[in-house]
């Protein structure tokens, strides 16, 4: 506390202005990234342009962006006051905003890899209402950052041991013997970090960014190919038929692979998670050192994910959810509380997170309806053509060899999305599961649930199902094709659940 | 997630949970129906007159164009149908701890809010509502504005005294969490005023 000024506007430290630079340089390529990507509009604008304009151009942005950055640094302020933090920011329009500590859900501690040699951390605040992060302190000094992040712990009802509190850095938690610290939860090797990238969905992201790259800037590859003197190799390749065509397909995929493991491998690097009574802690990060430290009473649920790939060799990663004012996930990882390499074994760490949330032995299938349903009308949709086609145009019979086959591929994935589905009910904690060759379990108490849900549509009111969907503070879950009295009896255990809960509010 | 909820285990039989399936909804006010038939037809019934109109204007050659009014009669029609079915099947309910909403024509939707989770309430009317008498009650609870709930088609005066029902119902449910989990200070509203 001794260290916290109360009552006294800070500012932040001159470097942080290099944080506001790129931070803004990279946000400006985000929000523009779909409006150049839509109509590769942007890249056909750059072919008309030499490199001298371009380079200007950039120039200029850059120098509006610094001009930004200085401004924004210079009217950034931000005080402590006892139970709130209040921030002053804003280049056009001022704004003033004051956060009670008891709101605060996360706090963020991270470290760009050029923030380390001045000893400095962005803190970050987020709340369980705002879409994003809600304050966000760059270039504090790492004892402040410190400092508050215990004292907002303090105030948001939280005993925190200050010699327990997990200080953030690299040196003390890797020196510490995994079974020799109780505190410690999870720390996975470089290989299983370099295996999550393998594993999680991130390898199709960056898929469709190299994809689109080539898409737009092909002819540019083209030359540049041409230039390294390396398409001679590439049509030594390609000469050698299917088999030189897949090699660099296999390589390709490869590369891409071998990609997203060292992307995961860089954004995780060093993971610890750690038990620090009502919070838990997580580090990790190579280039920019990140340290989440989680209210476990903010904790609303969790997700545990296990892709098609994960399956093959065993690896989950799991996904801890808090009240979000979102609609929808767009990426399930993005900014969340992320546990990644987790084996068959490590999946008591559930647990430990959330006490009581034990993973069901078993879980109750829905309706094999399901299954019925889709089947009948994706195969009326595909056969009724066919047939038709194959009556008018006999001699097209062996392409119309083709929709069938793909068919009895798009079945069996109907087969394989009823097998994953599933929900159970342990102790209080819903579990719901879905999936088609991976598998996602999402976990919650009935007690958060606010508001239940039950959809009939005019097949369900035939077949004696409904649709239970459950609102709870983190988004929507659904459990389609249920027997009717299940449903209702989950929504009225759900309904009873919430409003026995005495805690809970968000 | 307190410690204190998060263990107490006691069974609970199922068969003796209060089942919202049995509780007798009240449907909407009868002035529902003339502003559904309203506003869901009015758009479609202006378009028609409008393609009815515009092909007789002298500057306009259109001709041969006399059906171009029959589409949007369709829909109106056929909005009007939807409209009156969906009328009879709306209903709601208050019990003692939540509030329940039955609503939809080919997706029939039964939802229920505990009044526990409801964060405010609103009651709000549009001209034409006024004009009939009629009110919503929109109650916003956490999760996004997918989990907010508006309760169509109540008379003014039951939806004001369900406004106040549930800000009396809030703030009893508010007060036993304070007393129970000794008031814990972050749960009054997501807006600080400074």
């Amino acid at each position: 506390m001794s260290r916290i000024d109360v009552n006294t506007w800070q500012r932040l430290a001159p470097m942080a202005l290099l944080f506001l630079v790129i931070n803004g340089g990279a946000k400006f390529v985000r929000d523009n990234l779909y409006a150049f990507a839509g109509a590769g509009a942007g890249f056909a604008f750059l072919d008309r342009l030499g490199l001298r304009e371009f380079v200007l151009g950039g120039l200029v942005l850059l120098l509006g962006g610094v001009l930004f950055a200085i401004i924004y640094h210079r009217r950034f302020r931000f005080r402590i006051e006892g139970d709130a933090i209040r921030v002053r920011r804003g280049l056009i329009e001022n704004k003033d905003l004051r956060i009670r500590f008891a709101r605060v859900q996360n706090v963020g501690l991270s470290q760009p890899i050029y923030f380390r040699p001045f000893g400095l951390v962005r803190f970050t605040l987020e709340t369980p209402g705002a879409e994003s992060t809600e304050v966000s302190l760059p270039g504090v000094s790492r004892e402040l950052a410190l400092a508050l992040r215990d004292h907002i712990a303090r105030h948001g009802g939280a005993d925190v041991d200050p010699a327990d509190s997990g200080e953030p850095t690299a040196d003390s938690h890797e020196a510490a013997e995994p079974r020799a610290d109780p505190a410690l939860m999870h720390r996975p090797g470089s290989l299983r970090l370099f295996a999550h990238g393998l594993v999680s969905n991130q390898v199709w992201l960056i898929a469709g960014i190299a994809a689109w790259a080539a898409g737009t800037l092909w002819e540019r590859i083209e030359r540049w190919i041409e230039s390294i003197g390396v398409s001679a190799l590439f049509q030594r390749v390609l000469e050698a038929g299917w088999i030189g065509a897949a090699s660099l397909v296999l390589g390709l995929v490869m590369l891409l692979f071998g990609l997203s493991g060292v992307l995961a491998l860089i954004r995780f690097h060093g993971f610890v998670l750690r038990d620090l009574g009502d919070r838990v802690l997580a580090v990790g990060g190579l280039l920019d050192k990140r340290e989440q430290n989680i209210r476990r009473q903010k904790l609303t649920g969790l997700t545990l994910y296990q892709t098609a790939l994960g399956r093959l060799i065993g690896q989950w990663y799991l996904v801890g959810k808090q009240a979000s004012s979102k609609e929808f996930e767009v990426d399930p990882t993005a900014r969340h509380f992320l546990v990644p390499g987790l084996r068959r074994d490590d999946l008591d760490i559930v647990d430990r997170l959330m006490p009581g949330f034990s993973i069901p032995g078993t879980f109750r299938p829905i309706s094999p309806r399901f299954r019925s349903l889709f089947w009948a009308r994706i195969s009326a949709a595909v056969v009724a053509p066919v047939v038709v086609l194959w009556w008018f145009a006999p001699q097209a019979s062996p392409f119309l060899l083709i929709p069938p086959a793909i068919l009895l591929a798009v079945l069996y994935l109907v087969h394989r999305s009823w097998r994953c589905w599933g929900w159970q009910v342990v102790d209080g904690v819903c579990w719901i599961q879905q999936g088609v060759f991976g598998l996602r379990r999402d976990a919650f108490e009935l007690s958060m649930v606010q508001q239940a849900v039950v959809v009939r549509t005019p097949f369900f009111r035939r077949h004696g199902l409904a649709t239970l969907r459950l609102v709870l503070p983190q988004g929507q879950v659904s459990i389609p094709f249920l027997p009717l009295e299940d449903a209702n009896a989950l929504a009225n255990r759900a309904i009873y659940a919430a409003e026995t809960s005495l805690g809970h509010r968000v | 997630m307190e410690e204190g909820n998060r263990f107490s285990n006691e069974q609970v039989e199922a068969s003796a949970l209060p089942e919202f399936q049995r509780v007798e909804l009240v449907p909407v006010a009868d002035a529902y129906l003339p502003w559904a038939l309203i506003t869901q037809t009015a758009f479609w019934l202006l378009l028609a007159v409008a393609a009815l109109v515009i092909p007789k204007l002298p500057f306009v050659p259109l001709d041969g164009f006399w059906w171009l009014p029959l589409p949007p009669v369709v829909v109106a029609v056929v909005s009007a149908v939807y409209a009156r079915l969906d009328a009879r099947y709306r209903a709601w309910a208050l019990r003692e701890h939540d509030l329940i909403y039955r609503y939809g024509v080919a997706w029939r939707k039964t939802v229920i809010v505990p009044f526990a989770r409801i964060q405010h309430v609103e009651a709000l009317h549009g001209p034409l509502e006024r004009y009939l008498g009629l009110m919503r009650v929109k109650c916003f609870t956490a999760g996004g504005m997918t989990a907010d709930l508006t309760v169509k088609g109540l008379d003014r005066a039951a939806a004001r005294r369900v406004r106040q029902y549930l800000l009396e119902q809030i703030a009893e449910s508010a007060a036993r969490e304070d007393e129970s989990s000794g008031a814990e200070a972050d749960r009054a509203s997501v807006h600080e005023p400074d």
